[in-house]
């Protein structure tokens, strides 16, 4: 009985143990502190208000704990002019000094964030509330931390000093429990793809993927990828991915694997002199599209039956054709946008260069994407 | 001495500097004399002079100053409004950088004759530089007339230091079959004398202008379809017992920076030799001098895959990948063997 006593204390004090313990992270395993931010390169919202932050500076991807968990249904439409003359004097500078380098919408609150580089490369990170410029604090803040320096296995000696693999974070997203990013290296012309599982852990399971995009069958390319999301296409999960120069590829979520080398299939070429900005999907009825923002083209809209039927049409004989024939696709008569996220279900932020200079943070409702 | 305690001369507004950075801006608590301590953070705005909004940041206090630190450092050169309760109480300037131009230290690839299917330049400049916009101050003109649309990727890679900027030709259109490439074609032409032209409105990240122009004058040469081959390159072996240069020689023009980043000396055991590796400007000699005397046996040239010639062929495929061509499997780290005596 004795023993049996000494066992329950043991056990109550082993449980109360673990509760302190717990009492320095929360549910996603995030601790309080300064994160070190060297760089916003990407942001992509996740789950409770979790904002995660891509750093090429610091090869790091960061989750940080913004705290905006007030679930608002709606978006208020969005009209601010001169977005960037207004940062630039809420940061006391002139606007030749600043760029926008992301703008992510909060899917719980609706509320705008927006990271923003320094001429001397200082990061800032924004929310807008209404036209009211907020900062968003990077100090003593909860956040946890993934590593994106090395890909497992690979070997990277560096003991002569040389500096790391420098690469540059262009798109990160967040789905189904994972961060994803793609990194486009400043040195050799390939593409890297990482699944990070969320919450992040000491042992990570991160993917390094050999992407290739396979155009016209014959010749393939290691290319960057600049822009992707994913999605759900005959009840199987997809990687939709746009290239630094050319096209719409697909590549099946369950055959991205660690160190797998995996094919994509391109489903559509949008145009020359072109690269992709940003994608997202909406809803309209039904039907679920893609939008993509572009460099030099308008926003194009891509109906996600299409895609999904294309598949379906995929014989070898098809494949002679496909390249020049593509998906179809809608033209918007929405230019010269440099930043688009989803404000809400019908509505969609761009952040857009106006035909007189201007850079204005706008809104596009239901009838015009 | 001790009662030297006498009261201090109302002071002006000043400025807190960290190193070259105006990091925040110290305000005597006699401007503020009006406004209760815990309204200063309502009632006193620092604003860019002629600014509608408040700079935002932090207030804090030291003795009977107020410090505001705003998020980024300071402008040099602007102005700065002080307003409490909405009133215009001082302006301060902060004093304009006194540095000098930067310029360009080099564009690579150095040679003047170029294969036609160059995939990148790489310029480098002496002071970190503005990011933005880069392709507003790079152009590229043909046989000294014609200033070319679409040849560069509008991606923006610098460096972490942005002291390095790498420039892709566009891929789209160098890579065979691609609707870029047919719609345009190749961004160069075999046989075409080229200029590229870097132009000096380009500013540094302290908002200072480049010294002057750059023209990097440049021939286009055939096709590079061939994949470097370790297996190809000279190397001069040097003698045991001395730190004489090991010479590699790759008989063509590589990536320079790659070149200097992907290849290591190993002894027998595999394990990395220590010492200095340099590519010459040219980027076809590697000199590597060890840290300590070499030792006699076997060693190994360490090179990562990626490595690539300056059409982007890398040591395991070609920039283009012929699917209907068998080609190796892929490995990581390629060795070339050679014995010191």
């Amino acid at each position: 009985m004795k023993k049996l006593f000494y066992l329950v204390a043991m056990s109550m004090i082993f449980v109360l143990f673990i509760a302190a313990n717990r009492s320095s992270t929360n549910q996603y395993g995030m601790k309080k502190g300064t994160p070190g931010i060297k760089s916003i390169s990407a942001l992509a919202f996740g789950p409770d208000g979790i904002l995660f932050i891509g750093d090429s500076k610091s090869a790091s991807v960061f989750a940080i704990d913004t705290k905006d968990k007030t679930a608002a249904d709606k978006a208020a439409n969005v009209e601010i002019k001169n977005i960037d003359v207004k940062i630039a004097a809420s940061l006391g500078t002139d606007v030749k000094n600043i760029r926008i380098k992301d703008i992510a919408v909060n899917p719980v609150s609706k509320k705008i964030y927006c990271a923003v580089e320094n001429v001397d490369g200082t990061p800032v990170l924004l929310k807008l509330e209404g036209e009211t410029i907020q900062p968003v604090s990077l100090k003593d803040i909860e956040f946890s931390a993934s590593s994106i320096a090395n890909v497992p296995g690979e070997d990277q000696k560096d003991n002569r000093g040389r500096s790391l693999r420098e690469s540059v974070i262009s798109d990160l997203n967040f789905a189904d429990g994972n961060v994803m990013l793609s990194g486009i290296s400043n040195q050799e012309f390939s593409s890297t793809f990482r699944v990070i599982p969320f919450p992040f852990t000491d042992k990570q399971q991160q993917s390094s993927l050999e992407i290739y995009h396979a155009a016209h069958g014959r010749y393939e390319t290691n290319s960057p990828i600049r822009t992707f999301t994913t999605t759900t296409l005959n009840g199987k999960k997809y990687l939709v991915a746009s290239y630094t120069c050319t096209p719409l590829v697909l590549f099946a979520m369950d055959e991205l694997q660690p160190g797998k080398h995996v094919k994509g299939r391109t489903v559509g070429e949008f145009g020359a002199g072109n690269s992709p900005i940003d994608m997202i999907t909406v809803k309209k009825g039904d039907n679920s599209f893609l939008v993509m923002a572009n460099s030099s083209r308008p926003v194009m809209r891509v109906n996600y039956n299409k895609i999904a039927k294309y598949e379906g049409s995929l014989t070898e004989k098809v494949q002679e054709s496909f390249s020049t024939a593509g998906v179809e696709f809608v033209t918007l008569p929405v230019v010269n946008v440099l930043q688009m996220d989803k404000l809400d279900d019908s509505k969609v932020l761009v952040l857009q260069r106006k035909a007189n200079g201007d850079l204005d943070l706008s809104t596009l409702n239901d009838g015009m994407f | 001495m001790i009662g030297c305690a006498e009261k201090k001369e109302p002071g002006p507004v000043s400025i807190q500097w960290e190193g070259d950075k105006a990091v925040a801006i110290i305000v005597p608590q006699h401007f503020l004399s009006s406004v209760p301590k815990d309204s200063i953070k309502e009632l006193l705005h620092i604003r860019l002079a002629n600014a509608g909004q408040p700079v935002i940041g932090d207030y804090s206090f030291k003795d009977d100053d107020i410090i505001f630190k705003p998020i980024i450092a300071f402008t040099r050169g602007l102005k700065y409004q002080l307003y409490v309760r909405n009133e215009f109480v001082d302006e301060i300037e902060i004093q304009a950088a006194n540095t000098t131009a930067p310029e360009i230290v080099t564009v690579y690839p150095l040679s003047d004759t170029l294969p036609e299917n160059l995939l990148k330049f790489y310029i480098l400049f002496s002071k970190p530089m503005q990011e933005g916009d880069e392709l507003k101050h790079i152009h590229l003109i043909k046989d000294g007339r014609d200033t070319l649309s679409f040849v560069f990727l509008d991606l923006e890679l610098w460096n972490n230091e942005r002291t390095m900027l790498t420039l892709w030709l566009d891929p789209g259109r160098i890579k065979r079959e691609l609707q870029p490439n047919k719609l345009l074609g190749p961004p160069l032409i075999k046989g075409s004398h080229y200029q590229l032209l870097i132009a000096k409105d380009w500013q540094d990240a302290e908002g200072i202008l480049l010294k002057e122009n750059r023209v990097k004058n440049f021939f286009t040469s055939a096709r590079d379809s061939i994949s470097p081959d370790e297996k190809k390159w000279t190397i001069n072996i040097p003698k045991a017992g001395t730190k004489e240069q090991l010479e590699i020689k790759f008989n063509e023009p590589l990536d320079h920076v790659l070149a200097e980043r992907t290849i290591s000396v190993a002894d027998a055991n595999g394990n990395e030799i220590k010492g200095k590796l340099n590519v010459n400007d040219h980027g076809d000699i590697v000199y590597f001098s060890p840290d300590n005397e070499w030792k006699r046996g076997g060693h190994s040239l360490q090179i990562e895959s990626r490595l690539e010639d300056l059409a982007g062929n890398n040591l395991d495929r070609l920039f283009d990948v012929d699917l209907d061509q068998r080609h190796a499997p892929s490995k990581k780290i390629h060795k070339r063997q050679f014995n010191i005596s």
